[in-house]
């Protein structure tokens, strides 16, 4: 029989809904309740804009579906809101997976109906599919079992589109899901999520943000671990342009539809800079420049109660990143300092950022304040003594000081109704 | 002051008269030039007076003239199409250090089809090595492209002797000549320099983007880029545009009006600029040849680059721009100024400033004042 010669049921009555699987929280015991509180709670955050959902979670999965006050705009397979629903809740940490569902009630015979409706639109496009049933009957009161249903249904849908759909158990084009709960549940896509630990479950952390392409993506990796960001950028105007500011504000954007809302701090740091120019030697500039960078930061921290901060750097990628450099800024610091990016290639990191979005934004040719006084030879094994010697004509106090008065503190929310991204 | 406008070369803004013209242009003559009906005749008569008034303009024949999008299809179909049309002249193309990009691309796509490139050093002036182009001037030459006034220092081609060595060695070799930055800014006449076909854009001097021009003699012989409807001859397919045609030519009208004066007044601010900064004891060099354009001034400022100037005098509402602002993308010095034999450091720390009739010695005097407080609290010390 083709698609055409099938005759369509009447018409079925299902719910559209998503269903959420959360994963590495699970495994947290007594916090297990707590985390899984934070994912609901970020969901909703992330979807505020997008509609009214109720977000339910029970046995280890999130359902989320639309308020029955708010079903006029539609929630359809594949309708512009359901996607994008779907795209938030896939960016949301702790999420493994997301689908999208079919539920209904009914016996055996509704079971056959909903599951050919289905079939046939998967194969509408007309090419032929290799498939197979996989049911899970959690109502044990349901007449028949688990391998009686799949072989059912299987048997079913084998001989009505006997010209398009073979059964086959591995690697099949397409896996049917039906599950039997307290409703009957249909599906065949499991979207990956960005995994992870919810945001906000491990604490705060400073993020020092620049134009690049790594920070973005050391910021990533410390938010998905559940750690809250905030983050500081040096700004130094007219050394740097405006639209280097921009740029870090758009990244700022593109972190935060993972991490959720950030505080992007920056700071005026012409001054600052001026005076490292005028008064360090040129080939320690870079690593003068990043230990009051990372002075800054650390008063930052302490004043907004950040217990950590977050660098982009990656062992021996640059001059100021070998171990010696490395060992020069750490010791300023008096918190813990995180560096994700430490024993990466810089493929694989260009393979995270171009995975969350920001390496396009992030390769704009914009001068950041690192390279604008970029010594022709700077020092790249620099020891903490030339470090400590290179800042003897410093005030130290008073540079931080000024660098801490001049912050302007930006929110950065990715899905506020006024935010391009919003839909 | 509002915002003082000092990039002209980038782009000359056009002004309300021409604004007001364009619109007039676009209500009565916005049909289809090649509608058979009294709509379409209208703008086939506005294109075929604009002909005539821009032949007399820059002294050529109606038929000479084909309108582009702009100055980089008219080089693109000055070079390629050229070397299409008569594959049995020669092999060998010769052209300058310091060309504009749409120049130095072309040529790089017609590398990769074979042709030789030959590119003639310039020395500190900005100005092309005579010699070295009698040198490497020869029977398999078929074309030589120059640019007629370099878009960023503002030197002045000879025209004439390169026309006489050509004429002695190579008579058989077409010349073009990228005008962009000439047309309304200095005197040309196409007739009178003996090059073969010569490019212009009209937002150079006024009018709003998206149109250029190739002009060509009537003897040489051109391969389209565009096929289509077979417009201009067949050899620019396209409906064309006669309120864009209208205005260019009234734009190029108004901007060659007095342009003696107007090439004296841009004398006058630019030496006003200069010597208030050196009343100023603000240290400069001028990268620009004292014979150059005189619109154009590129001048540099060692000890700070020319973005960190350009970024702080935008916060004085000056704007100026580094190098060309077609290819502000391209990181790194400026490739003429690289070819002109200047240091990384002075290159670096380099701006254009491009001037027109408009602007005047009050702006000079603000322009200096921003460059210098610039200066004063940017600058790296010669020290350090």
């Amino acid at each position: 029989m083709t698609l055409d010669q099938l005759k369509s049921p009447e018409k079925l009555e299902y719910d559209q809904i998503l269903l959420v699987r959360i994963g590495e929280i699970t495994l947290k015991g007594m916090n297990r309740h707590k985390f899984e509180q934070q994912v609901v709670s970020n969901m909703r955050f992330r979807l505020r804009d997008l509609g009214h959902f109720n977000i339910t979670p029970s046995q280890s999965r999130i359902w989320v579906e639309l308020d029955t006050d708010d079903t006029e705009s539609g929630f359809k397979e594949n309708s512009t809101r359901q996607l994008a629903v779907i795209e938030r809740i896939k960016a949301v940490f702790g999420v493994v997976s997301v689908s999208p569902v079919r539920r209904f009630s009914g016996d055996i015979k509704t079971i056959e109906n909903q599951a050919i409706a289905y079939t046939k639109q998967l194969l509408a496009d007309g090419h032929s599919r290799t498939f197979k049933i996989e049911t899970r009957r959690g109502d044990k009161r349901f007449p028949m079992d688990s391998m009686e249903i799949s072989n059912h249904i299987g048997g079913l849908l084998a001989s009505q589109f006997s010209d398009l759909l073979t059964v086959q158990v591995k690697n099949p084009d397409f896996t049917l899901y039906i599950e039997i709960r307290d409703h009957i549940y249909l599906y065949s896509s499991i979207i990956k999520a960005h995994r992870g630990l919810p945001s906000g479950t491990g604490g705060g952390g400073l993020l020092l943000l620049s134009g690049g392409i790594d920070s973005p993506v050391a910021g990533y990796m410390m938010a998905s671990r559940g750690m809250k960001l905030e983050a500081i950028y040096f700004h130094a105007f007219p050394f740097t342009s405006d639209q280097a500011k921009q740029k870090v504000i758009d990244l700022a954007h593109l972190i935060a539809r993972f991490s959720g809302r950030i505080q992007l701090h920056i700071v005026n740091f012409t001054d600052i800079q001026i005076t490292l120019r005028d008064q360090c030697p040129p080939d320690m500039m870079t690593i003068v420049m990043r230990r009051m960078m990372m002075r800054i930061s650390d008063q930052l921290a302490e004043q907004r109660g950040l217990k950590a901060l977050i660098t982009g750097e990656s062992l021996g990628q640059v001059a100021s990143q070998t171990l010696e450099a490395l060992v020069t800024t750490d010791q300023i610091a008096t918190r813990p300092v995180f560096r994700p990016l430490i024993g990466l290639d810089k493929d694989d990191t260009v393979t995270i950022a171009r995975k969350i979005g920001t390496f396009e934004t992030s390769i704009l040719p914009y001068e950041d304040c690192c390279t604008v006084f970029v010594a022709k030879h700077p020092k790249t094994h620099p020891s903490l003594r030339i470090a400590i010697e290179s800042e003897i004509h410093l005030d130290i106090e008073a540079l931080v000081k000024d660098g801490l008065s001049k912050i302007e503190t930006l929110t950065i929310d990715a899905f506020s109704t006024s935010s391009p991204e919003a839909l | 002051m509002s915002l003082i406008y000092l990039d002209h070369c980038a782009t000359t803004l056009p002004d309300e008269i021409t604004l007001t013209y364009y619109l007039e242009q676009l209500r009565e003559h916005s049909g289809n030039p090649a509608s058979l009906h009294r709509l379409g005749q209208l703008a086939a008569a506005s294109i075929m007076s604009s002909n005539k008034q821009m032949a007399s303009l820059i002294g050529c024949q109606p038929n000479e003239i084909i309108w582009t999008s702009g100055g980089s299809e008219s080089i693109n179909l000055a070079l390629k199409g050229y070397v299409a049309a008569n594959p049995k002249r020669g092999r060998t193309i010769i052209t300058a250090a310091g060309e504009h990009r749409a120049t130095q691309e072309t040529l790089a796509a017609l590398t990769r089809e074979g042709y030789c490139v030959v590119t003639i050093p310039i020395d500190r002036t900005g100005q092309l090595d005579l010699d070295t182009l009698e040198k490497v001037l020869d029977d398999n030459t078929i074309l030589m492209t120059f640019l007629a006034v370099n878009n960023e220092t503002g030197a002045i081609l000879p025209i004439e002797k390169i026309v006489e060595i050509k004429n002695r060695k190579r008579p058989l070799a077409a010349i073009h000549l990228d005008a962009v930055q000439a047309f309304g800014k200095i005197p040309l006449q196409f007739s009178s320099t003996g090059v073969d076909f010569i490019s212009g854009s009209g937002h150079k001097f006024g009018t709003p983007k998206g149109i250029g021009f190739l002009i060509k003699k009537q003897k040489i012989r051109l391969t389209p880029l565009i096929h289509g409807g077979g417009q201009q001859s067949g050899l620019r397919s396209g409906t064309e545009n006669a309120p864009l045609v209208a205005t260019a030519v009234f734009a190029l009208n108004r901007a060659n009006q007095n342009i003696l004066q107007k090439i004296n007044h841009c004398q006058n601010l630019r030496e006003h600029l200069l010597s208030d900064l050196q009343q100023s004891q603000t240290e400069y060099v001028i990268i620009s040849p004292p014979a150059g354009a005189p619109q154009i001034l590129n001048l540099a400022f060692p000890g700070l680059r020319g973005e960190t100037l350009q970024h702080a005098l935008e916060r004085s509402d000056v704007m100026i721009s580094t190098g060309s602002a077609c290819s502000s993308r391209h990181k790194g010095p400026s490739d003429v100024l690289m070819a002109m034999g200047m240091t990384k450091a002075v290159a670096e720390c380099s701006i254009r400033i491009s001037l027109d009739d408009n602007n005047t010695q009050a702006e000079m005097i603000a322009t200096a004042r921003a460059i210098h407080d610039a200066c004063t609290k940017y600058r790296r010390s010669p020290k350090s």
